[in-house]
């Protein structure tokens, strides 16, 4: 309903006479309170400034009090901490001697009475240990006299293969490859050792990757390998890294042994003659052909006789170990882009492939065709849970228990779990068809036994650490604290003093 | 009334036995409190006495000088342990004449009584008893260290006393023997306790313990834990101390043999650091709203707690980048006497002994 | 405020004075205004046929019965089925006759009227009272109590004891029940046989023992696979089938489950899920094997069952093993030459080493130093000569 009282009719309204109209108000009409006249306050004026004239182009909000400046002092100059947590401790002057242990040499590593037992590492090779970064800092031997290892049942077949490798017999040449697995602490890494450290003592040559994990992580440098191959690369630095760390461990032997192959990669700096180990230098003074000089000694190495016109004193070439600690970080994609800014597989790396390879049998000749043994380990502490992995490792596993990979009782990939087919590929070997060659093996490692945890305890109370009664009742607790005599945690028990009182 | 004698108590003359080095710096607790008292010093068992015979030990005490003051409403009314086991004895024997099973149980012989008064028995009394009285004088009787594992201090000086320590045993043997033939009721003996440790909540010794927890920031235990585990590692690994003659550590086994030990290591540290007091600050003892200083005793835990803060404290300004690392470092610091904790216990000690006369006005 | 009230008082008298202001209408539209036209007469509602106006009914025979009569009268015996038809019959005639038909409905309209006078029918709408905003004076549901008399003559215990008798007696009649009827369903127990292999699908009913639920009409039906072969698929068949279930499929039982509560009944919905497992197994059958796509088994999520492991379990065999392992121990503890003692190796160790030992070491020199004052004695020896 539209209101009738219109707009027009409202224009049409005569103006209302002045004299009606209230005058404007001047001054209240009502009687004030007071009799005075009204005054008002002066305007306020402008408060003089205290300092000059207003400051135009600052803030003009209230003033936050600045905090004073924390007095510090100097931080940690640059890789001081990383010093401290890469320390390696091998010795507490303060731990007792023990008395009668023996060192490790190559007589008594098949010594199967020694079992249980703890063996010294001898202390010259302490510097060959070091340079292949065997030693791990988290691994409690700062706490002991001088390292030693304990002869647990894997170690002394370890030590009857790697003394049936060297020696002459019908084991001779032989290799074998293994994955190392097991609960965390069960001494993975420590059993890699003990290799090594055997190893050393048949003069072998010793190849280790300690942290595989860098390799990964972006943190090297990396190239394309060559026009041809865009999609494969290399990391220099890695390998003179790797480079060096074989020829200071393995001197000795590399500097017995010449060149005896044509090394068209190297052109002119390979010169007839030449030791392997001045070889293996020229890629730790240039890293730009650390790659190719690798690849050199590499077919040095496995060469099992000279190349034409090389014939000049050819010495045969020792067995081989090759050990990896952490594969699983290998099994995936790394951190480094390509060109493309696509994630880059690891199997893409060079360096990754050439130790994979390995796993796989060679085709006219093995691929440690002088003998030697892989060992590659897994970590349970660092490690990406990759589901291919673990199917592949299972595989290996009923492959090694003699299942046919057809048969359905073969453990396969969950189809729709979208596994890496590389990583499945890269352990699905056959078996070897050449007889020296090893297949690919799983070893598990579990705990210690009973007689090997009285051992291992009974070496921490000669050394003054312990203080206890080392006897069974006491062996046997503590056993079964440690999951079943997981070694990584009887030496936690074992470090922890108790004073009863 | 005169503290009494008996065979269980006879015990508490032993450490005067075994120890006669010890008399000269602390010689008056024999003459001062009586023959029988057993004092903190006398807790020394560096004899293979068990749980069971300390605890016997306290009873003793605590009948031997309670009789003389007024019992507190948490002090056990029971009678002394010798009364009671004549009582017992009394009911088990149904005799009612009056006379006890055996002349020892019927009442403590007063040896230091009947020694105050009898000049001629003065003369032929033990010569360590006689040591006793001629150097009663100057020091103070008291212990101002902090021991409360001294089991385990005392373990390694083992061998110099032993002889001793086999006479006390046998002692302690006989009165055992005695003590179960006097109660033929119980068919076992007393289920010995297990130690402290054992206990799973309690594994850790007590000082690790308050060490750890006054370590920990935020609640992660775990973190200290860790920080712990390296301190300890470290008090192994690093070279035995050098102490300084003038700021000793408390005695214990000699300094090279310290770092076998970390964990005695640590307690010999703190206890050495620990003060005896603090100083509270009170106002209204004097006019005019000024405060005054009143030192005020400090019990074990407090001691040590007070300890372990100065040498976190002080090691906050060392330059190593790990927490643990600091601490550790001022802890063999602190062993060899270079760390700024003696300066502050020192003072505190000092300030102590000025504020002494405060005390008398807190008493209106 | 006075003078202001005088002001606006003398302006509002000038506008009275004025006289009304005159405001033409106009109004919006420009037509003329039209009315709507009147609704159409109601027909009056057509006169209620007169009892003889009604048209005679059809001389009865069981055959004009409708089906569910029809079905109801087979069941009868014969003699009751005679009874029937007499009956039947005779209404019939009664109908028919007009005069009978007549005085019934005059009976009908006389019964009718006298309830209508018994109890009148009052149709005085109860005003419905508006409630406030904040519903005060609504009445108050909860002090609505059963019995609303006023008088109670001391003569009756009160409602809530009745009610509390009212629940006893539920009760026992639910113990009678218990005791006298219920064993006699015994009777009707039948032994348990296995189903027959033949019968390899479990239907589920749900009852909510008497009350109505949204849920009541819905059917589960459960078979195992393993079940249908080889008499209805062959393993491959079987692999399709599975694939075809999808997530219905349970691989840690092999269990294959589907429901349907789609129709109103339950017959509905069980014939519904027979008729979907034979289309499946038909499927199956001749359809696409799907042999390129993989069993998913995505769904299932296996529950992972801790156990201890069977070597744990102890038997008596086990037991002795462990006995001798024991006392095998135990014989090796007394015969092993020595036992590691910590703090024996500590003690000897303090006694022998130098570095451990200040004692021994402040003798080595002592020693040493011996040996330097003698040489040095007899060197000034030398010299004095």
């Amino acid at each position: 309903m539209v209101s009738s009282f219109c707009w027009s009719c409202m224009t049409r309204l005569r103006p209302t006479p002045r004299a009606v109209l209230p005058p404007p108000v001047a001054a209240p009409r009502a009687a004030s309170f007071h009799t005075s006249t009204v005054r008002y306050a002066l305007p306020a004026k402008k408060k003089a400034s205290l300092d000059g004239p207003p400051k135009f182009r600052e803030a003009k909000s209230a003033r936050m009090k600045k905090k004073k400046p924390v007095e510090k002092s100097r931080p940690p100059s640059v890789g001081e901490r990383k010093a401290l947590r890469k320390r390696i401790v091998l010795s507490n002057p303060n731990a007792l001697e023990v008395e009668g242990m023996q060192d490790l040499s190559s007589e008594n590593m098949v010594d199967a009475r020694l079992r249980g037992s703890v063996l010294g590492l001898p202390v010259p090779m302490l510097t060959q240990l070091r340079a292949v970064e065997a030693f791990k800092p988290k691994q409690g031997w700062s706490i002991f006299r001088r390292p030693g290892t304990v002869v647990r049942r894997e170690t002394l077949e370890l030590g009857r293969f790697i003394d049936g490798i060297s020696n002459e017999g019908k084991d001779k040449g032989r290799s074998a490859k293994k994955i190392v697995t097991g609960v965390r602490g069960s001494g993975k890494t420590v059993h890699l050792l003990q290799a090594m450290a055997m190893a050393f003592t048949k003069q072998w040559v010793v190849f280790t990757v300690p942290e595989p994990q860098d390799l990964v992580i972006a943190h090297t440098s990396y190239a394309p390998l060559s026009d041809d191959t865009p999609h494969l690369y290399v990391q220099n630095d890695a390998t003179a890294a790797m480079l060096s760390r074989t020829v200071t461990a393995n001197e000795q032997v590399l500097k017995n042994l010449h060149i005896s192959q044509q090394h068209p990669a190297l052109k002119s700096s390979a010169k007839a003659g030449m030791t392997l180990e001045e070889l293996a230098k020229l890629g730790i003074q240039d890293p730009a052909i650390a790659w190719p000089v690798f690849q050199a000694l590499w077919s040095e190495l496995t060469a099992t006789s000279p190349a034409p016109g090389f014939d000049k004193g050819f010495k045969p070439r020792p067995p081989m170990l090759v050990t990896v600690d952490g594969l699983s970080h290998w099994m995936k994609n790394s951190e480094y882009r390509s060109a493309d800014f696509d994630p880059i597989h690891a199997h893409d790396l060079m360096f990754v492939r050439h130790f994979l390879s390995l796993l796989k049998p060679g085709s006219e000749k093995p691929a440690l065709p002088n003998g030697g043994l892989l060992l590659y380990a897994t970590s349970a502490s660092n490690n990406p849970t990759i589901y291919s992995f673990e199917v592949a490792l299972k595989q290996i596993a009923a492959r090694q228990a003699g299942l046919n990979a057809s048969a359905p009782e073969f453990p396969q990939a969950d189809p729709y779990s979208k596994a890496d087919k590389r990583v499945i590929d890269a352990f699905d070997s056959a078996k070897p068809t050449i007889a020296k060659e090893g297949i690919l093996e799983l070893q598990t490692l579990g705990g210690l036994t009973r007689d090997e945890a009285r051992g291992f305890m009974e070496y921490f109370a000669r050394s003054g650490l312990l203080r206890e009664k080392i006897n069974d009742a006491w062996v046997g607790e503590k056993w079964s604290l440690a999951g079943g005599g997981v070694i990584g945690e009887l030496e936690k028990l074992g470090r922890r003093l108790r004073v009863v009182n | 009334m005169p503290p009494r004698l008996n065979l269980f108590n006879a015990r508490a003359a032993v450490p005067v036995l075994r120890h006669p080095s010890s008399n000269i710096s602390r010689p008056s607790i024999v003459t001062s409190i009586g023959i029988n008292r057993p004092t903190s010093h006398g807790l020394h068992p560096g004899l293979p006495s068990s749980t069971r015979m300390d605890k016997r030990w306290n009873s003793s005490a605590s009948g031997g000088d309670g009789s003389e003051r007024p019992k507190g409403p948490t002090e056990d009314p029971l009678p002394h342990v010798s009364e009671e086991a004549a009582e017992i004895a009394k009911i088990m024997n149904k005799k009612c004449d009056g006379t006890a099973a055996s002349p020892e149980l019927e009442q403590g012989t007063p040896v230091s009584e009947i020694l105050q008064r009898d000049k001629e028995a003065q003369k032929h009394m033990p010569k360590v008893m006689q040591d006793q009285i001629k150097s009663s004088t100057g020091t103070r009787s008291f212990s101002t260290s902090t021991r409360q594992s001294q089991a385990e201090l005392h373990d390694q000086g083992k061998s110099v006393d032993e002889q001793t320590a086999a006479m006390v045993a046998n002692m302690i043997s006989q009165v055992n023997q005695q003590a179960e033939e006097l109660h033929p009721g119980l068919k076992f003996g007393p289920v010995e306790p297990l130690p402290k440790t054992e206990n799973f909540r309690t594994r850790y010794d007590s000082l690790l313990e308050q060490f750890t927890k006054l370590l920990m920031t935020d609640g992660k235990l775990s973190m200290a834990q860790r920080n712990m585990a390296f301190i300890l590692d470290h008090l192994r690994t690093a070279s035995p101390p050098q102490p300084n003659p003038k700021r000793p550590l408390l005695p214990g086994p000699p300094a090279p043999q310290l770092p076998l030990n970390p964990v005695l290591y640590l307690t010999l540290i703190v206890d050495s650091v620990a003060p005896l007091l603090k100083l509270r600050q009170q106002k209204g003892l004097v006019g005019g709203g000024a405060s005054v200083q009143i030192p005020v005793p400090l019990a074990l835990r407090q001691r040590r707690r007070t300890a372990i803060r100065w040498i976190i404290d002080a090691s906050d300004k060392r330059r190593d980048s790990h927490f643990a690392q600091r601490v550790a470092h001022e802890l063999v610091a602190v062993a060899e006497g270079r760390s700024g904790v003696w300066d502050k216990r020192e003072q505190q000690h000092k300030l102590g002994t000025a504020s002494r006369s405060n005390l008398a006005g807190n008493r209106r | 405020m006075a003078s202001a009230a005088r002001y606006l008082g003398r302006s509002a008298l000038f506008m009275a004075r004025r006289g009304p202001i005159a405001i033409p209408y106009r109004s919006f539209s420009a037509t003329t205004p039209t009315f709507a036209s009147e609704d159409p007469p109601v027909p009056p509602p057509p006169r209620e046929p007169r009892p003889e106006e009604l048209p005679p009914v059809a001389e009865y025979s069981p055959d004009l019965l409708t089906e569910q009569e029809r079905s109801m009268y087979d069941m009868l015996s014969p003699e009751e089925q005679e009874q029937f038809n007499a009956e039947n019959r005779r209404m019939v005639e009664e109908f028919n006759d007009p005069r009978k038909r007549a005085a019934a409905f005059a009976e009908i309209e006389k019964s009718v009227n006298d309830i209508e006078r018994e109890i009148p029918l009052r149709f005085d709408e109860t005003r419905t009272r508006k409630l406030g905003f904040w519903g005060e004076e609504e009445d108050d549901e909860f002090c609505h109590v059963e019995d609303a008399d006023e008088d109670f003559h001391d003569d009756d215990i009160t409602s809530m004891a009745h009610a509390q008798l009212e629940v006893h007696r539920e009760i026992r009649e639910y113990a009678r029940i218990a005791a006298w009827d219920m064993p006699l369903l015994s009777k009707l127990a039948k032994p348990f046989t296995l189903p027959p292999p033949t019968h390899i699908l479990r239907f589920r009913y749900t009852t909510y023992m008497g009350e109505s639920h949204p849920a009541e009409n819905k059917i589960v039906v459960e078979l195992c696979s393993q079940d249908l072969t080889p008499k209805y698929l062959s393993e491959a068949q079987r692999q399709t089938f599975l694939k075809l279930v999808g997530p219905r499929y349970n691989p840690d039982t092999d269990i294959v489950r589907m429901s349907c509560e789609k129709f109103a009944t339950r017959a509905q919905n069980k014939r519904y899920l027979g008729d979907i497992i034979d289309t499946l197994i038909k499927e199956a059958k001749e359809g696409d094997a799907f042999t390129d796509v993989p069993l998913d088994l995505r769904h299932h999520k296996p529950k992972p069952k801790l156990r201890f492991p069977d070597s744990w379990k102890m038997t008596e065999e086990r037991k002795k093993q462990i006995e001798a392992r024991r006392a095998d121990r135990l014989r090796q503890e007394k015969e092993r030459a020595g036992i590691v003692d910590g703090k024996t190796v500590i003690a000897d160790a303090i006694k022998i080493l130098p570095a451990l030992n200040p004692a021994l070491k402040a003798k080595a020199t002592e020693e040493r130093e011996k040996v330097a004052v003698r040489v040095a004695g007899k060197a000034q020896k030398k010299r004095l000569r």
